[in-house]
């Protein structure tokens, strides 16, 4: 049923920034594609044509700016185009402008739109704006034109550009998943991996009762841990440390939400203990910070943002740890490291955003920054004054305990005057935690935080690219801090950031949860190297009790393994950032931001193919101690169907892909199956350890949709 | 098997052209502007010719690498850096600095091997680069009346500036548009060579025609044994239906999917199969060249330079590289690691100098630096913080070198060209930078324009190639 909320509007608005666009023929197309730029989650759509040879008449097109958008649930969404004449502009020009297509006059709040859009001299872009009106109805996604006519002195360019509305609105998601693939396809994106026996269990749950499940298993910290462990300060790859409890947590784990969201969280507050960084060697600061991302991973993100600012780790990695107030007389700045990244990467980002993570644009449709240098350096004051606990400002002599233990204030390095950020000020004398708490509190409360981080997250469990109406839901579940559950039951402390409601939203959104054959071809994402890895254990049930023994776990970051090692990205930006678009691709054409393609590369899809292999087939080297090997797979399940290869690759079908082979990939394993003949136990055991390396490297398993 | 391998990689090409020429694609302007390159452009493809981008990742502090050795412009500089000289030792002492001839500047002591090329003639020095709009400077800067590069001092944004003029998110730097000149021109027999990164998938290298083909730092091509090892397919050992079988499987030969990311993952490891064949069969005739240091960034270079030793059986007239490094955000700890750092580059870039002269191409390769940005002049303590404009090095037979081109900065923190703390507003543009390289590499003056599309709004590029 469509609602009609709002009268037919449309709006001729000036596209600004061309007053000041230089008149230099590229750097014209240069502003000019800026000033079109869509919302698009980023920017980098190449440049319109160059304009024709100049004559004395001026050139008029028109172009899709913003035009292929989601229609909202009520009042009206702009949809915009760019009307642009080149040439002599120093008269007058006018067209006409009017609307077909598969919307009808309801879609446009009654009538279909039509106007006029007027040049004045020296005048050389217009922005048509097309109101759609929102509803609360399912239907499918409508197309409309704009078209020119009537043209007073302009000859003809192009003369019509097309919108797209997209449809918003669905049914209710199911209770439960229909089919065992189905139960697999949400288990490989809630946990490290689905089981046989996981997607049996979630069938007979139900996705409110497994989720709720997830949110109430306690927390197995891993600082307590590492200390019954005995390891120590300066212990680095070849003793028991975090990154062996780290793989054994993601594949042995029973608290398996928690361990897939302090995962992706670890992908937004980023830390890593890379050789060359100064993390390594002190495994509990590590510990500590997981343990900040586990034991809020369904708590509310403005304790993240607190713990995470305090933390050794952070404190350590982006230097502010032991960071001064500034002092005039050596021409001394507090450092700005945090103060830009905490604002870029882990709350607001760069560019103001709607809710529904588009860019805001301004009058001329360029994107507003959310912040400039002067706020980044009123914001570095804050962050001046804290150390290690103890009594000294400096590592020298320090416990192992203080590297996990919170950040301390010492109140003579903390800058007390003024400090001006983001139209926050805190005033003159205000001391580091109340200065920190404030700081924290103007960007918790920023407007880009929701989208910010619901769109991140979708990304990171279900899709690279999420619709603006999947992203503003989330967001809108962020903000308010509930959300209901298929059976009713409300999740959520109904406080802004809370996560336990923000999760619950990404994953049984109506969007990831519609059936995978109906869903757009611009739905799903490339798994990360690290979970197609740890899928396989799971599957397979593989022991991992041992890890500390597996040369190759100790650290998978190269490209001839898995180019990913979890906590060890190159830098603070990840190992691929959010706004990625891959040059050269078919999701790169569409705009699709597409974060993992960034670590998807010859080499390493090489690397990935072969260092599953001895995985898979058990054969690779040991570290010096043998004893208790462990990644033993389990495939007794496997070697029951080995005779039979349309069975075994079922199976293999629905336990790792949830039934996503297509006929080419599957045709080709049961052909080779069907080479690889005999009955021996050998050939047996050949024939599923090739089976499931296939599938392991078919596009099927390494995109996730 | 040389046959068969230009078989697979002329499939790719049909695969690639067949996407390129897709709505989706094809729909853009920039196509259309490209196809101009023919049709309007002079691009000279003859002889060989190689360009060698390194990425310095995290903003190399500039101040540190152009230092005053005039006593009264020094004493300004270690006033300013009054907190952070004095982690350094004495290395940043005044009669420590490796003296420019030329200039009134040295560079740090830590660059002894770079020094000398400066000096015999093969390493210019561009101050003050960076991107900018138009022509800026510190009152335009301040009072917002030009329009200036969006998300300044961001990292990210800025590194994909460098690379394309746009922030992170764009589609096609100029390097990959260096490379549809040459292709449109007809260089490259093998058009899968003609970009190639040590940096994994980077926007620098992507152009309309031009694929980056991403390699590992070490060279060479990882060995898959389910292809490679008859063995591990069981009883089907030595059955060439069941090998070719399982290399169609591995380039998803015939795989369709409406899926984009299905598809591009298809594309991906299609594309890793043909081109790692081609280019493993290559390499293993390459040189060894064990002159270079065991450093990242000398193993990036010894690779790149094994590289061009087999450009002949690589098909290559005409070809693009980049390598990069990291640690270069030096917000603390500066002296030790931006040391350790020179040590890394001044190594492994002589070196490469040495065996592009070893191999007769000096005249023929151009190596140069990009970064983020520069940094402040003031420092925080021990480090130092984002600006903007830096100074770059460009090294080879055919640079014009021994000499510094463009302004050098004062010593101080607020200037003409220096805002907020001495973060320094550029004078010679990224486009600039990138035009007189392109020339170098063959583009006419139209088809420049057609790579850099924002070159008309400044002068030519300083004659340091």
């Amino acid at each position: 049923m469509l609602k009609f909320i709002d009268l037919f509007q449309s709006a001729v608005a000036k596209c600004s920034a061309l007053v000041r666009a230089p008149v230099l023929p590229f750097a014209m197309i240069t502003i000019l594609a800026s000033c079109s730029e869509s919302g698009s989650p980023a920017p980098g759509s190449p440049p319109p044509p160059p304009p024709p040879p100049s004559s004395s008449t001026p050139t008029m097109s028109i172009a899709a700016a913003n035009a292929d958008r989601a229609e909202g649930n009520s009042g009206t969404v702009a949809f915009t185009f760019t009307v642009q004449r080149t040439g002599d502009l120093s008269g007058t020009s006018s067209a006409s402008f009017a609307v077909t297509g598969s919307a009808n006059a309801a879609d446009f709040g009654g009538s279909l739109p039509s106007g006029n859009v007027n040049f004045a001299a020296n005048d050389g872009v217009e922005t048509i704006t097309i109101n759609v009106s929102g509803d609360g109805g399912i239907e499918t996604d409508e197309a409309f034109t704009v078209t020119l006519s009537n043209l007073s002195n302009a000859v003809a360019g192009t003369l019509s550009a097309s919108g797209v509305i997209r449809n918003d609105d669905f049914g209710p998601v199911a209770a439960a998943p229909a089919n065992f693939g189905e139960s697999v396809r949400f288990l490989n994106r809630a946990t490290f991996g689905a089981t046989e026996a996981a997607a049996d269990e979630l069938i007979t749950l139900g996705y409110s009762n497994w989720i709720q499940r997830e949110f109430s298993i306690s927390i197995d910290e891993q600082l307590p841990r590492l200390l019954a462990d005995g390891v120590v300060q300066g212990a680095q790859l070849t003793s028991p440390n975090e990154t062996v409890i780290t793989w054994e947590d993601f594949v042995e784990g029973d608290d398996q939400l928690r361990q897939r969201m302090m995962f992706a969280l670890s992908e937004i507050f980023v830390v890593g203990d890379d050789t060359t960084g100064n993390l390594i060697g002190r495994p509990f600061a590590l510990g500590f910070f997981r343990d900040v991302l586990l034991r809020n991973a369904f708590g509310n993100y403005r304790d993240i943002l607190e713990e995470v600012t305090y933390s050794p780790a952070m404190g350590i990695y982006l230097t502010y740890l032991f960071n001064q107030k500034g002092d005039p007389s050596i021409n001394r700045l507090p450092d700005e490291n945090y103060a830009r990244e905490v604002m870029q990467l882990f709350t607001i980002g760069v560019d103001e955003l709607n809710l529904d993570g588009t860019r805001r644009l301004d009058g001329g449709g360029q994107p507003i920054p959310t912040y400039d240098n002067d706020d980044v350096q009123g914001l570095a004051r804050v962050f001046t004054g804290l150390g290690l606990k103890g009594t000294a400002f400096g590592f020298s002599g320090r416990d192992d305990d203080a590297f996990y233990s919170p950040m301390e204030f010492f109140p003579s390095f903390h800058e007390t005057g003024e400090k001006q950020f983001l139209g926050t000020t805190i005033s003159a004398g205000t001391n580091g935690p109340n200065s920190v708490d404030a700081a924290l509190d103007t960007l918790f409360n920023h407007p880009n935080l929701a989208p910010f981080v619901s769109r991140q997250l979708i990304q990171r469990f279900v899709t690279s690219a999420p619709s603006p109406g999947y992203t503003s839901r989330v967001a809108n579940v962020f903000e308010s801090g509930t959300f209901t559950l298929p059976n009713g039951n409300v999740v959520g402390t109904g406080q802004r950031g809370d996560l336990a409601a923000t999760l619950a939203a990404v994953l049984l959104d109506p969007e990831a949860l519609q059936d995978r054959d109906a869903a757009p071809a611009t739905f799903g994402k490339v798994k990360e190297p690290v979970m197609r890895f740890v899928q396989w254990a799971r599957a397979f049930k593989v022991n991992s009790g041992n890890a500390e023994r597996e040369d190759i776990l100790e650290d998978t970051s190269d490209p001839d393994t898995l180019n990913q090692h979890p906590s060890r990205s190159p830098s603070v930006f990840n190992f691929f950032r959010p706004g990625f678009i891959a040059p050269g691709t078919q999701t790169g054409a569409a705009g699709l931001t597409a974060p993992e393609l960034q670590i998807t590369t010859a080499p390493s899809l090489t690397g990935y193919a072969a260092t599953i292999s001895p995985y898979i087939r058990d054969t690779r080297s040991r570290n010096s101690d043998t004893s208790n090997p462990a990644y033993i797979p389990d495939y007794s399940a496997e070697l029951a169907l080995a005779n039979d290869p349309d069975a075994l690759v079922d199976h293999l079908d629905d336990l790792l892909t949830g039934g996503a082979l297509q006929p080419e990939t599957r045709d080709r394993i049961v052909q080779m199956m069907n080479f690889m003949a005999g009955t021996s136990s050998a050939n047996q055991l050949a024939r599923v350890r090739i089976a499931i390396w296939m599938v392991m490297t078919s596009p099927e398993y390494i995109v996730q949709r | 098997m040389l046959k068969k391998t230009s078989m697979t990689i002329r499939t790719r090409r049909d695969i690639l052209r067949a996407a390129a020429a897709s709505p989706l694609v094809a729909g853009t302007g920039l196509a259309t502007a490209l196809t101009s390159f023919g049709a309007q452009a002079a691009v000279d493809t003859s002889g060989y010719k190689a360009l060698v981008c390194v990425f310095l990742r995290g903003g190399l502090d500039a101040h540190d690498v152009l230092i005053p050795t005039s006593v009264s412009e020094y004493n300004e500089y270690a006033s300013i850096r009054a907190s952070l000289l004095p982690t350094y030792g004495s290395a940043r002492d005044r009669t420590q600095l490796l003296s420019l001839t030329g200039t009134s500047h040295g560079l740090p002591p830590d660059l002894p091997l770079l020094h000398n090329l400066y000096e015999s003639g093969s390493l210019a020095i561009l101050s003050n680069v960076g991107p900018l709009i138009q022509p800026t400077n510190r009152d335009a800067f301040l009072n917002n009346t030009v329009p200036l590069p969006r998300a300044l001092f961001s990292h990210n944004d800025q590194q994909s500036t460098w690379s394309s003029f746009q922030p992170e998110g764009s589609q096609f730097g100029w390097g990959g548009f260096l490379g549809d000149a040459v292709l449109g021109a007809g260089a490259n027999t093998l058009p899968s060579f003609t970009a190639i990164s040590l940096a994994g998938n980077d926007v620098f290298l992507s152009g309309q025609q031009t694929f980056q083909y991403p390699i590992r730092a070490s060279g060479g091509v990882q060995q898959i044994n389910e292809i490679s090892n008859p063995s591990f397919l069981g009883s089907a050992s030595g059955n060439a239906a069941a090998q070719d079988l399982i290399v169609e499987h591995l380039r998803a030969g015939g795989f369709d999917s409406s899926n984009l990311f299905e598809s591009d993952v298809a594309v991906a490891t299609r594309n890793a199969v043909d081109t790692n064949e081609a280019y493993a069969a290559a390499f293993s005739g390459a040189p060894s060249l064990n002159t270079f240091p065991a450093n990242s960034l000398g193993i990036q270079l010894r690779t790149i330079a094994r590289t061009i030793a087999i450009r002949g059986a690589l098909g290559a007239d005409r070809q693009i590289f980049l390598a990069s490094i990291g640690g270069f955000d030096t917000h603390s700890g500066q002296a030790n690691t931006l040391t350790s750092l020179y040590n890394q580059l001044d190594g492994a870039i002589s070196a490469f100098h040495d065996s592009m002269q070893s191999l007769g191409v000096s005249n023929d390769v151009t190596l140069f630096t990009v970064s983020d940005f520069g940094r402040t002049l003031a420092p925080n303590g021990d480090g130092t913080d984002h600006g903007w404009g830096g100074h770059q090095f460009v090294v080879g037979g055919a640079v014009n070198g021994g000499q510094v081109y463009g302004a050098i900065p004062p010593p101080e923190v607020e200037h003409s060209q220096g805002v907020r703390d001495g973060r320094l507003i550029p004078v010679t543009s990224v486009d600039q930078y990138a035009a007189g390289l392109g020339a170098w590499f063959g583009l006419d003056a139209p088809a420049l324009d057609t790579a850099i599309p924002g070159l008309s709004n400044f002068a030519a590029p300083p004659a340091f190639i």
